[in-house]
């Protein structure tokens, strides 16, 4: 997996978390705005009914209150009518008589307290009760003049008044009374106590906040409940003004308050039965239970952004954590893949197993390879017959409890035939009973640490046969340097007594002689010194063909007695002059030739056993067919000049 | 006239240094050690060189150092054979001419006559 691709996954998590939060926070909104407005939307419906339920309340009950006064104005009305028919067709002569027949017809209204007819120009004519003599004209008397004035007005209803002997609230109910040829003959009028009014609204509780009224028509007010007297004769138009409609909200001029009214008129009469109820009062209870609504919606409401914001706080937290896992699972991929670590995990309790592509990859397999139980995935490794006992003791012994980590190196052939070496380290969990549930663990290629082992110890011991070699060059140089300070002595004196003998002299041929083995010690040590490395000297034309025999003649006595020595030039070699330092060309056929021949020699009473034909096993001794150690003691070798030396 | 300066540890070679270039007229003062007094006014210095790579060369700097203006002469019984005269060997020891041991009278002679010319 590379960085750059983890970083983009990383990126896309982000993403996909800071979009899931944005939806849980939209959707909390949501929510908690859908609930606030179905409370919102309860609390109206809750008003709407509340506004309705008074309505209809205050004006059922204005139309009840309206028909009771309407029968019981209907009476007083109808004593009216037939007082005058009886004076419009008796004309009654002026007299106690005829008060004693209206004090007749009024007896059984317990209501109407006087009834009186008032003539044409406003002169009493006659009552119905032994008051006072009272002859002052009522011709201007609201009522009165309404009567003259216009024909069939039917009943007029005077504004309040306070009885004189009683002191009671009432009102003046009149007809107006006509002559023969229509013309206006005055007026038959009632008293009507309004008490029973007063006392019927008082037997009825509406509550606090309520109030029923009648009024005439114009909203003149005549009975209140709650009484309040300094308001009768007051004019309240707003009372009256809706009376055909249903109830309504208004502001009262009484108290300035909104009330909601409910009116009904009186069919026959211009009066008006009008119940108020206090807008504050009436809404009480929605209102109440709007403020508990509301507090309860406030309170969900408030707890529903505080679960989102716990939610969103959440999600963030678990989100930051999967990403920490994300991170940290990723760095481990990296670590292991940068390991070129390989993991597996077998399940002895429930037979599953794990095995990490890159485990799949060192053992030469592919990384969809199926893996179903460790016996079968080893049994289809190649691991190298000399190891797999040593993987199955190493298992065996941890298992056993033998050994504190399963840890084993082993060769594996892949299937290209090449071998890896693998190094396993694992550990066992056992159950309760102490029995291995599992077994994890990882591996690594170490061939390249094997390989380098390998040359490491082949460089120790090529290290060591150098500095053996170079401890023998040392001595051998250091007696080369001696023996020619005694062979220059020998040779040097030798001259001195060779000219000093006589020619042809026995004691001449003597010295002769000693000048002929010290020139051959010379040769001798020359070579000690060629083979030694330590002498100084520089490079030259040598006479390649010269060296080669003297070296073969040398060699020849080495030899083992299979091998057999054979020479053979070509012409271009024998034109050849290498450029090389005295005595090496020497060493080097020396060591090419000594190294077949012994080569050949293990090998070679075989060959010669079945008849093979003698092989070449050393031809040309140029550099690059050289062991590195024979190249380094030879120095730079000029590659176009090669010698040969067939064995 | 200074004379030659033989500086040989092996005593049958110094007495046959010696006896070679007296007969040719040099005067020659041989030396068993580079750490004895070498006279300042030298013509030439014989020096013989034990391990030409390491402590002789060594030697033949300090030699070379205390005597700046004096031609030297290297012979070693570790110079390979038939190297004889001027070299790139002699430049790399610093010296004028190197010669293999065992060498012959001849070689040596013609050394010297090469380096301070014959004696006079």
């Amino acid at each position: 997996m590379s960085q750059a691709t983890a970083s983009g996954s990383l990126l896309a998590d982000a993403t996909r978390a800071a979009r899931l939060r944005l939806w849980i926070a939209i959707v909390g909104v949501l929510a908690i705005a859908a609930f606030a407005a179905s409370a919102a939307y309860d609390a109206w419906r809750s008003y709407n009914v509340v506004i309705s339920a008074n309505k209809r309340e205050l004006g059922n009950l204005a139309k009840a209150l309206a028909e009771q006064a309407e029968r019981s104005l209907q009476l007083a009305d109808l004593l009216l009518r037939e007082t005058a028919t009886w004076y419009e067709t008796e004309r009654p002569a002026p007299g106690n008589a005829a008060d004693a027949k209206l004090a007749t017809r009024a007896t059984g209204l317990p209501a109407v307290r006087e009834v009186r007819i008032i003539g044409e120009h406003g002169t009493p004519l006659f009552r119905s009760r032994e008051l006072p003599a009272d002859n002052s004209t009522l011709s201007d008397r609201a009522y009165f003049i309404a009567h003259r004035d216009h024909p069939n007005l039917g009943v007029v209803v005077s504004d309040p008044l306070i009885t004189q002997i009683e002191h009671r609230p009432a009102v003046i109910m009149a007809r107006r009374l006509e002559k023969r040829d229509g013309s206006f003959d005055g007026i038959v009028q009632a008293v009507v106590d309004l008490e029973d009014f007063q006392r019927l609204y008082q037997a009825l509780d509406l509550g606090e906040g309520s109030a029923m009224n009648l009024l005439r028509d114009d909203g003149t007010l005549f009975v209140r409940q709650p009484q309040s007297p300094q308001a009768v004769g007051a004019k309240f138009p707003e009372l009256v003004g809706t009376a055909s409609k249903s109830a309504r909200l208004v502001e009262n001029t009484v108290d300035r308050r909104e009330r909601f009214v409910g009116a009904a008129h009186l069919a026959a009469f211009p009066l008006v039965v009008a119940v108020t109820r206090e807008q504050s009062i009436a809404l009480r209870s929605w209102r109440d239970e709007t403020y508990r609504v509301a507090a309860t919606t406030l309170v969900l409401t408030l707890l529903g952004a505080f679960a989102i914001a716990a939610l969103v706080y959440q999600v963030r937290r678990i989100e930051v954590g999967a990403r920490a896992l994300r991170q940290s699972e990723q760095r481990y991929a990296l670590a292991m893949e940068g390991a070129n670590e390989g993991h597996f995990d077998w399940n002895f309790e429930d037979g599953s197993s794990f095995l990490s592509p890159k485990m799949k990859l060192l053992h030469g397999r592919s990384i969809d390879a199926p893996v179903t139980t460790r016996a079968a995935w080893m049994g289809t490794l190649d691991i190298h017959p000399d190891d797999l006992p040593r993987v199955e003791a190493a298992v065996a012994d941890h298992f056993a409890g033998r050994t504190e980590r399963y840890e084993v190196e082993y060769r594996l052939r892949h299937p290209d035939g090449e071998w890896h070496w693998l190094q396993a380290r694992g550990r066992c969990m056992r159950d309760a009973s102490g029995k291995v549930a599992r077994l994890v663990g990882s591996a690594i290629d170490v061939t390249a640490r094997k390989s380098a082992e390998a040359e490491k110890d082949r460089l120790e011991i090529q290290l060591r046969q150098s500095q053996k070699m170079e401890a023998m060059g040392t001595l051998a140089g250091g007696i080369a340097h001696d023996f020619n300070n005694i062979l220059g002595a020998i040779l040097g004196y030798g001259e001195l007594a060779q000219k000093a003998a006589l020619e042809g002299s026995g004691i001449r041929r003597y010295v002769d002689n000693v000048m002929h083995a010290g020139s051959r010690a010379k040769a001798l040590v020359e070579r000690i010194l060629a083979f030694s490395r330590s002498g100084v000297g520089e490079r030259g034309p040598i006479n390649v063909q010269a060296v080669v025999e003297e070296t073969l003649e040398l060699l020849a006595a080495s030899l083992p007695p299979a091998v057999r020595l054979e020479r053979g030039w070509r012409r271009s070699d024998r034109r050849r002059r290498d450029p090389a330092a005295p005595g090496c060309h020497e060493s080097l056929h020396e060591c090419v030739a000594g190294n077949g021949a012994w080569r050949r020699a293990r090998g070679g009473s075989r060959a010669h056993g079945r008849g093979a034909k003698p092989q070449v096993v050393a031809r040309r001794s140029r550099p690059r067919r050289l062991r590195p150690a024979v190249r380094e003691r030879h120095g730079k070798w000029n590659s176009a000049a090669s010698t040969r030396s067939d064995v | 006239m200074s004379g030659i300066v033989i500086i040989e540890e092996d005593k049958l070679m110094r007495g046959l240094l010696t006896e070679w270039l007296s007969a040719e007229g040099y005067s020659v003062r041989a030396l068993a050690s580079s750490d004895a007094q070498v006279p300042d006014k030298a013509d030439l210095i014989i020096v013989n060189v034990y391990m030409p790579r390491h402590a002789g060369a060594r030697t033949l700097r300090t030699v070379k150092a205390a005597h700046p203006k004096t031609p030297m002469i290297a012979i070693s019984g570790q110079f390979r054979a038939g190297l004889v005269g001027s070299s790139t060997a002699a430049d790399a020891l610093g010296v004028r001419q190197v010669i293999a041991k065992p060498f012959t009278r001849r070689d040596l002679v013609t050394a010297v006559r090469g380096v301070i010319g014959p004696a006079r």
